[in-house]
């Protein structure tokens, strides 16, 4: 199976019925390389204008959570790589980015996230994903493509399950690909 | 300090009660900014040429900018005090820089779960203009008020 770079990410190509055989499957776990911390939680926080006492008050941060904890939607931040290092590293392939099919186009659809403890500053998160659903091919205004659904499970260092996520991404060829421009 | 109104308590909240909207006027800076603070950097969030190869007019926020829209209007609205224990977003639309977004929710059910969590469900959207951009259903966790344990 082809592997193309889209954007940083390892995209592999090939067809729905490999795909399908995926289906089930695990990925190896994956560790965070930055632990959950307050300078990042502000940076992201002033980005979205959130002045929720949890990222910005200690005393009343301490009282309810016992100290400072992360925005919900940072989840997956915590997860994501530094895009340079000045040695190897092993790198991050999403399910929905390994999953061989025709499209090498991302875009992410819906997302369904139970939290089940509070993600604290000082956790280092890890995470599993598993691969439940592809799609029959789909068009929609932007692309022929697959629907993928996966679910991940996210851990902090003490091995407690904090937050799980079923995702919909849709690997797409672009319409204007599709009109005969080879690339 | 904060921009997040008084806390709120399960019992004064009343199912249909319509969350105060939140209106944020977005720009290139904070879509920039948001991208790098959260390290999604996935082409469409940042690089307009690969944007406009998969169709798009310009790079567009990604789903950490939609779930954030929906946790600020639930938890502005409620108080630091209350856990988002569940939020499902379906995006429909993209939503660019200079956009006008607004959320807005109103709340759809009061409940004890079956773990004696006294909970809220709030039902989302977030829209620019004319265009739905995003379906949402969010699940607090709200304290009690002691009210009720005080003496008259």
């Amino acid at each position: 199976m082809e592997q193309t770079r889209v954007s940083g990410f390892l995209v592999t190509i090939g067809t729905e019925e490999e795909a399908r055989k995926m289906i089930g499957s695990h990925s190896e776990p994956w560790e965070g390389e930055l632990e959950v911390n307050l300078p990042m939680i502000r940076y992201y926080c002033s980005s979205v204008q959130d002045g929720n006492s949890s990222y910005w008050d200690e005393d009343f941060a301490q009282r309810q959570w016992g100290g400072f904890i992360s925005p919900p939607a940072m989840l997956f931040s915590w997860l994501l790589p530094l895009g340079w290092h000045p040695y190897p590293t092993a790198e991050l392939e999403p399910m929905a980015m390994k999953v061989p099919l025709p499209g090498s186009s991302p875009i992410n659809i819906s997302s369904d996230t139970e939290f089940l403890q509070p993600v604290r500053v000082g956790d280092r998160l890890s995470f599993i994903e598993q691969l439940l659903d592809i799609s029959p091919e789909k068009t929609n205004p932007l692309g022929v493509g697959h629907f993928i659904t996966t679910v991940g499970e996210y851990r902090n260092q003490h091995d407690e399950l904090v937050a799980r996520e079923t995702n919909i991404l849709f690997r797409f060829t672009p319409h204007s690909d599709q009109e005969g421009a080879a690339q | 300090m904060t921009t997040e109104a008084p806390q709120r308590y399960w019992q004064d909240i009343e199912e249909g009660e319509v969350l105060p909207p939140l209106i944020m006027q977005t720009d290139l800076k904070q879509a920039i900014a948001h991208v790098a603070s959260g390290r999604d950097f996935m082409g469409g969030h940042y690089d307009p040429t690969y944007a406009r190869e998969q169709g798009q007019p310009d790079i567009y926020f990604n789903t950490f900018f939609y779930q954030s829209l929906v946790d600020r209007l639930a938890l502005d609205w409620a108080g630091p005090d209350c856990f988002l224990a569940r939020r499902k977003i379906s995006m429909r639309a993209s939503i660019y820089a200079g956009d006008l977004v607004k959320a807005e929710g109103r709340v759809t059910r009061r409940y004890v779960n079956d773990h004696g969590k006294h909970a809220v469900e709030l039902e989302v959207t977030l829209g620019v203009g004319g265009r739905l951009c995003c379906n949402a259903n969010a699940t607090l966790y709200i304290p009690l008020s002691d009210l009720a344990a005080t003496p008259a």
